[in-house]
């Protein structure tokens, strides 16, 4: 991982940063691309944290809005997972947790589509005013959504879901310019690849661990491994 | 892994092979025989050439016994993965042998190169190859006889720890060969969603607590690569 070499990347792609990872997706993930890291276990988060990481070392802005911890977890599994102290990026403005802790609460336990969509129309409504002036400044941004899976089991239900997602994903993609990277559970594999332009997938085949990246890349199932917390693609097998 | 001088333990034979070692308790049992046994391309002839390599670097020299290959051949070999097999012969750290007219001229040729050389290891490439290359010496009724002294002469004669390489569908039609050796080390092919990749299965290995799970494994521009899952601190 990268440190503290905080410039803006102005460059085509966003770099991962995680070794290996950007030669396997070709040269990095393009400005206005959506992104899904899926698996199985654990390293998913992993994965995501890393790119957080390495993101706010390049100089990016990161939108993080979580469905599954609060900003004091995540702020504490930054902290005890990756070493990682966020204070001073979110002074900074640099990182922005986001929680719609309400879809945690009764209306997401119901399954109420109609309440959902409300809490999060009111949600994505503020965070456009915030990011347009980001946007403005020609900030470049990392939009996390971690973790989607309990989002997908409403895809195909409702239609008015179906509806503002694409809304919501359009959005972020066209006028964030932005590189939206969500987490998802491996059984949502099928309806992670129809919503994003490629997926990264983990998957732990015969006990080894393998990585995936669907769609844009002509490497097949590589291995890789956990170096000091890290994620890193076993280079020699690409 | 660029080969480079390591530690020799004195009951252990390291093999050279990045994540090897490990899998079988630290190396080969000194003066046993391992067979490696592998459809064509899985990197037999590779594996032998790193074994000897690495001991070439390390202070036990060793003598390569090669019925199709020429010398020519595996020294271009070598030098895809910066092993310098030419000098390692100059240098009376490493022998490669070929074919003799006659199988027992063959097999003194080994053995006196071997002493000569005062060689540590030893590898034959291959079985199959040495075996059906005398058809009027060795008949298939005596292979068995044969496969047991060839390991005895380079074990106990020659003082080696012997790769012997040899072909999945010759163990087929003569499964004695597994019986023989201290170790059976098969190596395999497998595709996956469109993705060829190769693992190594430690069938057998007398005396070592070994892993009994498939290991993936590649050839890299440094040779004959184990994955290890989890690097440990200073790698």
């Amino acid at each position: 991982m990268k440190k503290n070499s905080e410039t803006v990347n102005q460059s085509r792609f966003f770099e991962t940063r995680v070794k290996g990872l950007d030669r396997m997706i070709g040269h990095g993930v393009r400005w206005g691309s959506s992104v899904t890291i899926v698996g199985d276990g654990l390293e998913k988060e992993t994965l995501c944290h890393q790119i957080v990481i390495n993101a706010l070392n390049n100089g990016l802005i990161v939108y993080y809005v979580c469905f599954k911890e609060v900003p004091e977890q995540l702020r504490f599994i930054l902290k005890d997972e990756m070493n990682f102290d966020t204070t001073r990026y979110e002074r900074s403005g640099r990182l922005i947790f986001y929680t719609p802790i309400e879809i945690s609460s009764a209306a997401w336990k119901m399954r109420d589509t109609s309440e959902i969509i409300r809490i999060l129309s009111k949600f994505l409504s503020k965070l456009m005013v915030e990011v347009t002036i980001k946007v403005a400044q020609r900030r470049k941004l990392l939009f996390i959504v971690d973790n989607v899976s309990a989002l997908y089991d409403l895809i195909g239900e409702d239609p008015r879901w179906k509806d503002f997602t694409t809304t919501g994903m359009t959005w972020v993609k066209r006028i964030m310019g932005a590189v939206t990277l969500q987490v998802a559970d491996l059984e949502d594999l099928e309806v992670a690849e129809s919503l994003s332009d490629f997926c990264i997938v983990l998957k732990n085949i015969d006990g080894i661990p393998y990585l995936k990246v669907t769609k844009s890349s002509t490497f097949g199932w590589t291995p890789y491994r956990i170096t000091h917390g890290e994620l890193e693609i076993a280079e020699d097998f690409l | 892994m660029a080969i480079t001088k390591k530690h020799v333990s004195e009951t252990k034979v390291k093999t050279g092979i990045p994540g090897l070692d490990d899998l079988v308790e630290g190396g080969l049992i000194r003066n046993s025989a391992v067979l490696i046994r592998g459809v064509a391309g899985t990197g037999k002839t590779l594996f032998s050439l790193q074994y000897l390599t690495y001991g070439a670097l390390n202070g036990e020299p060793g003598v390569l016994l090669s019925i199709e290959e020429t010398k020519k051949d595996l020294f271009r070999e070598g030098a895809r993965f910066g092993w310098n097999l030419e000098k390692l012969e100059k240098q009376g750290k490493l022998a490669i042998i070929e074919r003799q007219p006659h199988y027992a001229l063959t097999i003194h040729e080994l053995e006196k190169t071997a002493r000569q050389l005062r060689a540590k290891r030893a590898a034959i490439d291959s079985v199959p190859a040495l075996f059906s290359s005398y058809p009027d010496e060795l008949q298939a009724s005596e292979m068995r006889s044969a496969f047991h002294l060839l390991c005895q002469v380079l074990t106990n004669s020659c003082d080696c720890t012997a790769i012997l390489i040899t072909e999945a569908e010759w163990s087929k039609r003569y499964p004695y060969e597994e019986y023989v050796p201290k170790g059976v080390i098969e190596l395999q092919f497998k595709i996956m969603e469109g993705t060829m990749r190769r693992f190594l299965l430690i069938k057998k290995m007398r005396e070592v607590r070994h892993t009994k799970r498939l290991h993936l494994y590649e050839i890299t521009n440094n040779g004959f690569t184990i994955f290890v899952p989890q690097k440990s601190a200073g790698e």
